[in-house]
């Protein structure tokens, strides 16, 4: 009896500790793929909540300065420092902004731009208007949106 | 003798607490799993949203700023001046116009835009044929013809019920000579007309008719005015310098109206699977 108890003690000792073996293995695993799972959902979360509505707004803002400044005729003089002030007055601080004017004009060989520069590493989106300027001159207006980093 | 079912209960015990314990993690997993793909789409869809917005965004800019321009263009160009409410629509300008400026930069701006949006197809021929402004959505066409000729009438057939009638004012330089006019009574239209000059003027008080002749003499050139029965059309042709002032009286639709030119734009937006053809708008 005393034989059988003792091999009977001894089996469930062995068997609990590689139990616990496992389970720890199991429990790193588990969290492992749990902790890679929710990387890659907070990284979609991240890109989802990035990419939609605020990138959006960003552009419209741009049309919307666009639109007040051809109506005001700032292009017309096509002079980047009045472009620039008007751009200021209008552009929320969070933002940033660079107006490129092309068109068919002498001055400075048919390009000039007014703004910040766009800085690296940043996610600019990019809108297209045109505009006629006196003398029947036609432009086209490239503008720069990004949200200035922290 | 007697520990043995109890041993045996806890054993089982155990072995239970084991499946729910894997079945527990494996339903968090699966949880976690059907959370990171719905977020997934999420994402996907929110990057579609966005990449449709924005391809819509980049259409109406463009759209948007050749309205500007060519409203820019009528102001400039020409002294057309264009109004409208729930029921007339008005147009005022000076006889003889010369529209062939407008054809000339509206050519060009045409080049440009099409070689600078390859998206996008802008097609004056129309215009340039026959210029014109076209009230919508009550489908009315207003007509400067051969400088010296305005035409009112309506697109098609259907729409000539859209006329309702016309408040004509017309502002002579040199005095009014000669006023005759014939029309036929009738209940089709409300007309007034109002011919002014230095000297004496010319007026068919607000009444309601089915045609109107009218032949004004100023400075021995005359000015006709045909108000057709048929199709309820107007026609103001004229050999003096005057200025003219055209109330449409229209049928009010719940639409709110909006003034065109026949100028077509094509949009073939890939990105976004959008293609359109429509008139350029004025407003």
């Amino acid at each position: 009896m005393k034989v059988k108890l003792s091999k009977m003690k001894l089996r469930p000792k062995f068997m609990s500790s590689k139990k616990g073996f496992i389970f720890t293995l199991d429990v790193a695993l588990g969290i492992i793929i749990s902790l890679m799972v929710i990387a890659v959902s907070v990284y979609f979360m991240t890109r989802g909540s990035e990419s939609s509505l605020p990138q959006y707004q960003l552009l419209t803002t741009g049309s919307d300065i666009i639109t007040v400044l051809d109506k005001q005729n700032v292009f017309d003089a096509l002079n980047p420092s009045t472009i620039e002030n008007q751009m200021g007055i209008l552009l929320p601080s969070r933002y940033g902004m660079l107006i490129r004017i092309q068109g068919n004009f002498s001055q400075s060989g048919g390009i000039i731009e007014a703004g910040d520069e766009i800085p690296l590493r940043v996610n600019t989106l990019t809108g297209r208007r045109i505009a006629l300027i006196d003398p029947d001159t036609y432009i086209k207006i490239t503008y720069f949106m990004w949200v200035k980093p922290q | 003798m007697t520990l043995s079912p109890i041993t045996d209960s806890r054993k089982m015990m155990k072995s239970k607490r084991g499946i729910l314990y894997t079945f527990g993690l494996t339903l968090f997993v699966l949880v976690l799993l059907a959370v990171s793909i719905l977020v997934f789409k999420q994402s996907y869809s929110a990057n579609e949203r966005f990449t449709e917005l924005s391809g819509r965004q980049k259409v109406y800019d463009l759209e948007q700023s050749l309205e500007k321009v060519f409203e820019k263009i009528l102001a400039s160009k020409t002294d057309i001046k264009i109004s409208r409410g729930l029921n007339f629509f008005n147009i005022n300008q000076s006889l003889p116009q010369n529209l062939s400026n407008v054809t000339a930069i509206l050519i060009t701006i045409s080049d440009n835009v099409n070689r600078d949006f390859p998206f996008f197809k802008l097609n004056a021929t129309l215009f340039v044929q026959e210029p014109k402004i076209i009230f919508k959505p009550s489908n009315i066409e207003y007509i400067p013809q051969n400088n010296k000729r305005i035409i009112v009438k309506p697109t098609d057939s259907n729409s000539s019920n859209n006329i309702l009638g016309y408040d004509i004012i017309l502002n002579f330089n040199y005095n009014i000579t000669s006023c005759t006019n014939s029309n036929q009574a009738g209940s089709r239209l409300k007309i007034s007309v109002t011919a002014i000059s230095p000297f004496g003027s010319c007026i068919i008080p607000s009444t309601t008719l089915n045609s109107v002749y009218m032949d004004l003499i100023s400075e021995g050139k005359n000015t006709l005015i045909l108000i057709d029965n048929g199709n309820s059309s107007l026609s103001l042709q004229s050999d003096n310098n005057i200025k003219t002032s055209i109330n449409v009286l229209i049928t009010p639709l719940t639409e709110e109206g909006y003034f065109e030119w026949p100028i077509t734009e094509t949009v073939n937006e890939t990105s976004i699977s959008l293609t359109k053809i429509t008139n350029v708008r004025i407003d």
